[in-house]
């Protein structure tokens, strides 16, 4: 379980958060929920969308609290980002992704990164699939603008 | 795109995360386990009697009883007011965002907060308990003694006097927010969503008069 999903659900959970110690916690948690629910799953997929749902959920909570109870300069906020990055990021490419707002990030992530079609990521998020649409455009016209002229694959 | 994913891919949970949790899941026994929701709203008859007028309401949104009043829209975030008698919701109706103090015959909102937390705080004078639910968001009271907020809530249940803070801290633009409120077998429901042509968020709420 650890080796499939430990990995997965940090780059998950520090794509999110952009805080490695926040991440590292929220994979933590997510496991926690797991071994502590037991659940059980039809297949592999169903198992791995469970964790991801999870992971994504937890994290959304975190983002709120922190929202609700911290405020930081932007200037700060792209220092942190710069700082934190830096190892992982080597074409900034990255970088501009995670400047996005949340709730385009985390559906872009799911799509972009780790593949889900529109259908699950709407499952994923509890969103509907019209708002997972519009969130990949406006991310993507987002990512466009701040990466300037790269171009960005539908 | 491809260079994005590489770089994501290159993102690697840190060593000793694994056995910190391993360890962490060896002793989940002695983990305090977060108290549930029904543990919070009270104890004792407190929480049966939330159980009950939750159901309730449940159960009369799903069949449908009593009618729905359409209240005014067009109002702004961030505060909510309710209209109370006797445990009854009336009505709720956005505050304009900068009002300081505003009565009305059963609930005063006593003070804002900034804007930009949108925030605003209530004082409920209603005689009777009253339960409040958010469905996507959360709820918050302001503890005056330890001048704090208590930890975000979708659920919670105050009593005659005590002081509401709705938040909306974390909207997107294409979220539609529901809160749904109880009382006395009264529900009310309040569904705030994003107007894009305005681009402001508006309140289209409902109190349905439980018959």
């Amino acid at each position: 379980m650890f080796e499939r999903y430990t990995n997965l659900l940090y780059r998950l959970c520090y794509s999110i958060l952009l805080v490695r110690e926040d991440a590292e916690d929220a994979v933590q948690d997510v496991f926690l929920k797991y071994y502590r629910k037991q659940p059980t799953f039809a297949d592999e997929d169903h198992e791995k969308a469970w964790f991801i749902r999870v992971a994504v959920n937890h994290c959304k909570d975190i983002l709120r609290r922190r929202k609700l109870r911290e405020f930081i300069p932007f200037s700060e906020v792209e220092e942190l980002l710069a700082e934190k990055e830096a190892e992982a990021n080597d074409s900034g490419v990255l970088q501009a992704l995670f400047e996005l707002a949340d709730r385009y990030r985390i559906v872009m992530i799911l799509h972009y990164l780790e593949g889900y079609p529109v259908k699950e990521v709407a499952r994923l998020c509890g969103i509907s699939q019209s708002a997972v649409k519009m969130r990949l455009s406006r991310g993507r016209e987002q990512l466009k603008e701040r990466l300037k002229g790269v171009v960005i694959d539908e | 795109m491809n260079r994005m994913i590489e770089a994501y891919q290159k993102i690697v949970a840190p060593e000793g995360l694994k056995e910190r949790i391993e360890g962490q899941i060896m002793q989940d026994g002695q983990i305090d386990v977060p108290k549930r929701k029904a543990q919070w709203l009270g104890s004792g008859w407190q929480r049966a009697s939330a159980i009950a007028l939750m159901t309730a309401c449940l159960f009369a949104a799903v069949v449908g009883v009593g009618k729905w009043y359409r209240g005014h829209e067009g109002e702004n975030l961030p505060g909510i007011c309710l209209a109370m008698e006797e445990g009854e919701i009336l009505g709720a109706r956005h505050l304009p965002v900068h009002l300081v103090s505003e009565q009305t015959e059963h609930v005063s909102a006593i003070s804002w907060l900034t804007e930009s937390t949108k925030a605003a705080v209530f004082q409920v004078t209603s005689e009777q308990p009253v339960t409040f639910r958010a469905e996507i968001d959360c709820l918050s009271v302001y503890d005056e003694e330890k001048k704090r907020w208590t930890d975000c809530k979708n659920e919670l249940m105050i009593e005659s006097d005590g002081i509401l803070c709705l938040l909306f801290p974390t909207m997107g633009e294409d979220d539609v927010f529901y809160i749904q409120m109880s009382s006395a077998g009264k529900e009310s429901r309040i569904e705030i969503v994003y107007d894009e042509t305005a681009a402001e968020y508006k309140a289209a709420y409902r109190t349905k008069l439980s018959e």
